[in-house]
């Protein structure tokens, strides 16, 4: 049998807890350098920020400069079978690079 | 890591590229693996089968018949250079029927893990990076992986926004944040929120998962489209002992080390087509000790390295189907795990 609070015990209750999350809710809710409690915030259309920027402008951040690109713009085939039968299909020699974990990848 | 900068961006060496089929692959299952394409490899390299134990990781000209013409390793362009005009010279030298033969069956591999590549699902292009200390909007270092989800996946975690994105759809916003389904956290947290940046790091068994907290809470609903905002936080942290059973990556050094973070990220799911459309997600935090493989073995106890991860949609039909750098650990039904890594 599901144990109910008596109501008259109920309203108090929920004016303490409210009372309790009101002044919360007034907080900012900024993000932190360090790790802490704060949880992350929200801009006025319900986006979620991160120390006060959206996913796309950290996104536009992240992206690696050019510079470090520069060994994609080389034509890659991903696996050396597909290199091989594309080799023999143009008439070339193969050029394989080998790393542990996929140079494509994670190196 | 470092003939990425050094060696495949120098001028020359990109020059000289063009006389060759250019092609790259993953060293470690070539030496290791039982694959019939591994051990042609070895059979090429040292002309014997068996696995070989150090590295192999270099630059190979060989012919598509299976003939190898150089090879060497180095952070040196002009070395990599000598090396690529030894083979085109040796490729010179061949006969017309040498150089014509064709791709043998024994060079098509049995087990790859591009077969699993989840085409209905969601697949996507992680870059790893590391914020500038004192420079919190400049990163530096850079490092990708792929992170893989199958539909069925898909399918169960559109079913936990449904219901909320059916009420967007009638005009009421839920402010409700919806679990995202721990299997799929988990891998994120312990698969893919690691310290890559500046090399290999291992992966963190389930026990080292202290915080795993990733939501979903739907901001719109238009026609087919459900427009939705992730975000969590994530605390993983190891002491260094392998708990996770046989695997090679059981061989990285064993040393303490964590990370933890904050994410955030927004993602369009389409009714329709049953898939997401759009995602991007980033997440920003710190990372703690090392498994010295990763370019941190010189880190001091108790230091931490701010760094940030951002996860991107690869769009259907995109010919980037390299596996994540943990696929072999991904541990789930739809995909066969090989037996030689």
């Amino acid at each position: 049998m599901r144990f109910r609070r008596p109501a008259s015990l109920m309203a108090p209750l929920l004016l303490l807890v409210s009372s309790l999350l009101v002044p919360l809710a007034l907080v900012p809710l900024v993000g932190c350098g360090a790790l802490g409690s704060t949880p992350v915030e929200s801009a006025a259309d319900g986006t979620p920020l991160l120390e006060g920027r959206s996913v796309s402008d950290w996104s536009a951040r992240l992206e690696p400069d050019q510079k470090s690109l520069e060994w994609r713009s080389i034509p890659w085939h991903p696996t050396y079978h597909e290199g091989a039968i594309a080799a023999s299909e143009a008439g070339k020699p193969l050029l394989l690079w080998l790393m542990n974990g996929h140079p494509l990848g994670c190196t | 890591m470092a003939g990425r900068g050094s060696v495949w961006s120098d001028p020359k060496v990109k020059e000289l590229s063009r006389e060759f089929t250019p092609a790259t692959d993953e060293s470690f299952r070539l030496q290791t693996s039982d694959d019939r394409q591994a051990q042609f490899f070895r059979t090429m390299v040292h002309g014997d089968p068996k696995k070989v134990s150090g590295s192999r990781q270099g630059t190979y000209i060989c012919t598509p018949g299976g003939r190898l013409l150089a090879r060497g390793n180095s952070t040196d362009p002009r070395a990599i250079e000598r090396i690529m005009a030894g083979g085109l010279q040796a490729w010179n030298a061949l006969s017309p029927e040498e150089r014509a033969r064709p791709v043998p069956p024994s060079l098509l591999p049995e087990h790859r893990y591009e077969h699993f590549y989840p085409s209905e699902g969601l697949a996507l292009l992680a870059v790893h990076r590391e914020r500038v200390p004192d420079e919190p909007n400049s990163f530096r270092g850079m490092n990708l992986d792929h992170a893989w989800f199958s539909k069925e996946e898909i399918d169960g975690w559109w079913q936990t926004f449904r219901g909320a994105a059916d009420e967007a759809t009638r005009g009421v916003i839920s402010s409700a944040r919806i679990p995202v389904p721990a299997p799929l956290v988990d891998r994120w947290v312990r698969l893919h929120l690691v310290d890559n940046v500046r090399g290999q790091e291992g992966p963190f068994a389930p026990e080292d998962v202290e915080r795993a907290e990733v939501t979903a809470r739907v901001l719109e609903s238009t026609g087919d489209r459900v427009r939705i905002a992730i975000e969590g936080r994530t605390r993983v942290e190891t002491d260094g002992v392998w708990k996770m059973g046989e695997s090679s990556w059981k061989n990285f050094p064993p040393s303490p080390r964590g990370v933890e973070v904050r994410l955030i990220g927004t993602a369009i799911y389409d009714r329709r087509e049953a898939r997401f459309v759009e995602f991007q997600l980033v997440a920003l935090g710190e990372s703690w000790g090392s498994g010295k493989l990763n370019g941190r073995g010189g880190r001091e106890e108790g230091v931490r390295t701010p760094l940030a991860w951002r996860f991107s949609l690869i769009p259907p039909g995109a010919p980037d189907r390299v596996p994540p750098a943990f696929v072999d650990m991904y541990d789930v039904p739809w995909i066969e795990v090989s037996t030689a890594k």
